[in-house]
C-alpha cells in the first residue's frame, strides 16, 4: 500500500522498513527485538544511492482536485465477449468488487453522459491510496459497471467529488484497517426524482437507485482509487457495507427540517453527502413511549466502547426511524436538544477501559499532557455540532447508529450542480441538447 | 443465414490513470555517521516506542552527533509545516513511521 502511494507521489524507490505486525496491543518492551530484526535494513535504507533517476514525472497539478484541471481519457481494450469470460477477465485485473458488472462499453459510457454537462475529462477528485484521476469519462466507466441508469449519474459526481476534497481524507479511508465504508446520502428533489429510497429497508437490498449508486462509488474507489482489499484496502475484517451504501433522507416523515438544512443548504437543494463510518448497529426500542425513553437507550447504545468515535472521537450519524422521531419531536425534541443530550450523556466510563488503552487515546491527542483522566466519561463526538442527525427507515421502532471514522474523516455534502457550479432543481436541467 | 459472433468485446479499462506528482527526494548519505536523527511518529500504540528502539539500534551501529530530535504527528493527516520546518532545521535524516 505504501508503494502504491509513494510510485503516485512519484518515490517508486522509495525506500521503507516493514515490521511485523502487531505492534499494537504489545508492551512497549516488545519492540526491540522487532527493531533489532531490521537494523540493516534500514541503516542500507538511509544509506544506498538512489539507482534511477526515482519516480515518474508528473502528469498533473498534483495535491487535491482542481476542478477545472482536465484529466486524460481512459484507454480501451479487447477483452472476450463471452459474458462468462468477461467477467472472469473482470476478476482477474481486480476491476470488479466480486460481482459480475456490466461490460463499459464506448456506447454506454456515452450514454451515461446524458445527464452530464461536464467535460468528460474534467476531474472530479484525485482518489487515494493510488491517486487516480476520477475524471467524469471515469466515473462513468464505473456508473456503467454498477447498472446505474443515466439519470442517477449526478448524484454519483457529487459523491466522487466530496471523497476528492481534503478534508475527507479518501486516503485513510480507503487504506484503514477499521472496517468503514463510504455512505452515501441524498437529499432534496432530485433524490425524489432519481427514485432513491429512504423509507421501509431503505440500508438493504432491492432498491435500485441505491444499490447501483453506492456500489458505482465503491467502484470508483476500487478502481480508480486502488482500494484493493489486502492492496490499497487495510480493512482488517472490513464490512459487507462496502458493496453498497446508499440512500435517502426520509424527508417526508421527518418532523425535522431535511438533513442538508442543517450543512448550510436549503431544503430545496439537492446534495449528496459522503460519510466515512461503519455499518449501521441496531437502536431497539419499542418499550419507551417518550422521547426521554427513547434518548435513554439511544445514548446508551451510542456511548459504547470499541468504536473509532471512543478512540478518536470526530464525527457520528444517528439515523432515527420515523415512528421514534414522531415521539421525539411530540415531546419537544429537535435536532439540538438531541445533540447536546447525546454529547453529554453518549459516553463510556474511562475506568472501564485498560488503562493502556486510555493511554493510547490520550495519546493520540496530545502525547504530553493526558487528556482523558482514570475518572473521565469518553465522547463520542468531537463536539456538538460533530452529531448528525437523520430520519430514515418504515414502520417501526429500531433507529441505528453509524460509527465515524473518529477525527480522520469530514463528512463531506455536496450539491448537484451543473458545469459552472450553479445548484439544480432537476437533473433535467443537467441534460445533454 | 449465418452469423458469427464477435469473439471481443472492446470495453474501457476502468481504472483511468493516476495522478503523479513531482516529489524531489533528499539524497542519500553515504553514511549516517555524525549525523543528527530525527524521529517522526505518527501516534499509533507503540509507534514512539518501535521508533526509539529502531534508532537506539541504529546508534548502536554507527556513531550519530546526538540523541535523536523526536516529533510525532497527528494519525488523521500529513504533519504540520511547523513540525517539517522543525525536523529539517534539528535533524539531518529523519525516520518516519506509517500505519498501524
Amino acid at each position: 500500500m505504501l508503494h502504491l502511494e509513494a510510485e503516485q507521489r512519484g518515490l517508486k524507490d522509495l525506500r521503507y522498513v516493514v515490521v511485523s505486525h502487531p505492534i499494537g496491543g504489545l508492551h512497549a518492551d516488545a519492540m526491540g527485538p522487532k527493531a533489532q530484526a531490521v537494523t540493516g535494513e534500514l541503516i542500507e535504507a538511509f544509506t544506498k544511492p538512489y539507482a534511477s533517476s526515482n519516480g515518474a514525472r508528473a502528469n498533473g497539478a498534483g495535491g487535491a482536485a482542481a476542478a477545472s484541471d482536465l484529466g486524460r481519457a481512459n484507454v480501451m481494450v479487447d477483452l472476450p465477449a463471452d459474458e462468462q469470460a468477461l467477467r472472469r477477465e473482470f476478476a482477474r485485473r481486480t476491476w470488479s468488487d466480486g460481482l459480475p458488472v456490466i461490460a463499459p462499453t464506448e456506447e454506454r459510457v456515452e450514454a451515461m453522459l446524458e445527464y452530464c454537462d461536464r467535460d468528460p475529462l474534467e476531474v472530479l477528485g484525485v482518489i487515494a491510496p493510488r491517486r487516480g484521476e476520477a475524471t467524469v469519462q471515469a466515473t462513468a466507466v464505473c456508473a456503467v459497471m454498477a447498472g446505474c441508469e443515466p439519470r442517477m449519474f449526478p448524484a454519483l459526481v457529487a459523491a466522487v467529488q466530496g471523497i476528492g476534497r481534503e478534508e475527507f481524507n479518501v486516503s485513510g479511508v480507503n487504506a484503514t484497517t477499521h472496517p468503514n465504508t463510504v455512505l452515501m446520502l441524498l437529499n432534496g428533489p432530485i433524490a425524489r426524482e432519481i427514485g432513491a429510497h429512504g423509507g421501509m429497508g431503505c440500508f438493504g437490498p432491492t432498491f435500485e437507485t441505491n444499490a447501483t449508486l453506492g456500489r458505482a462509488l465503491r467502484l470508483v474507489q476500487l478502481n480508480i482509487g486502488g482500494a484493493t482489499p489486502g492492496l490499497g484496502d487495510r480493512a482488517t475484517q472490513g464490512t459487507p457495507a462496502k458493496f453498497t451504501f446508499c440512500f435517502a433522507e426520509n424527508e417526508a416523515e421527518s418532523p425535522w427540517a431535511p438533513f442538508q438544512t442543517t450543512r448550510g443548504f436549503s431544503a430545496e437543494d439537492s446534495t449528496v453527502t459522503v460519510y466515512a463510518c461503519e455499518a449501521p448497529h441496531n437502536i431497539e426500542d419499542h418499550g419507551s413511549n417518550t422521547g426521554l425513553g427513547i434518548m435513554q437507550t439511544v445514548v446508551g447504545s451510542m456511548g459504547q466502547a470499541g468504536s473509532n468515535n471512543i478512540l478518536a472521537r470526530g464525527d457520528t450519524l444517528l439515523a432515527v426511524t420515523p415512528e421514534h422521531a414522531a415521539v421525539l419531536a411530540g415531546d419537544g425534541w429537535d435536532r439540538e436538544k438531541m445533540r447536546e443530550h447525546i454529547f453529554e450523556l453518549a459516553r463510556f466510563p474511562a475506568d472501564h477501559l485498560s488503562v493502556e488503552f486510555i493511554d493510547h487515546i490520550n495519546e493520540r491527542i496530545d502525547p504530553e499532557t493526558p487528556t482523558f483522566l482514570k475518572d473521565s466519561r469518553l465522547p463520542i463526538a468531537a463536539n456538538r455540532e460533530s452529531i448528525h442527525i437523520i430520519v430514515a427507515g418504515g414502520p417501526g421502532k429500531h433507529s441505528s447508529w453509524m460509527p465515524g471514522f473518529g477525527d480522520m474523516s469530514l463528512p463531506q455534502t455536496v450539491a448537484i450542480t451543473n458545469r459552472h457550479g450553479e445548484p439544480v432543481r432537476s437533473i433535467e436541467e443537467l441534460r445533454r441538447g | 443465414m449465418t452469423t458469427v459472433a464477435a469473439t471481443t468485446t472492446r470495453v474501457y479499462d476502468p481504472t483511468g490513470h493516476p495522478r503523479i506528482i513531482p516529489v524531489q527526494p533528499a539524497a542519500r548519505p553515504q553514511s549516517l555517521e555524525g549525523l543528527r536523527p530525527g524521529i517522526l511518529t505518527n501516534r499509533k500504540m507503540n509507534a514512539r516506542a518501535l521508533l526509539e528502539a529502531m534508532m537506539g539500534e541504529v546508534a548502536g551501529a554507527v556513531s550519530l552527533a546526538s540523541a535523536p530530535v523526536v516529533e510525532s504527528k497527528p494519525s488523521n493527516g500529513p504533519p504540520i509545516q511547523r513540525i517539517v520546518d522543525s525536523m529539517k532545521e534539528s535533524a539531518d535524516f529523519a525516520l518516519v513511521g506509517t500505519s498501524d
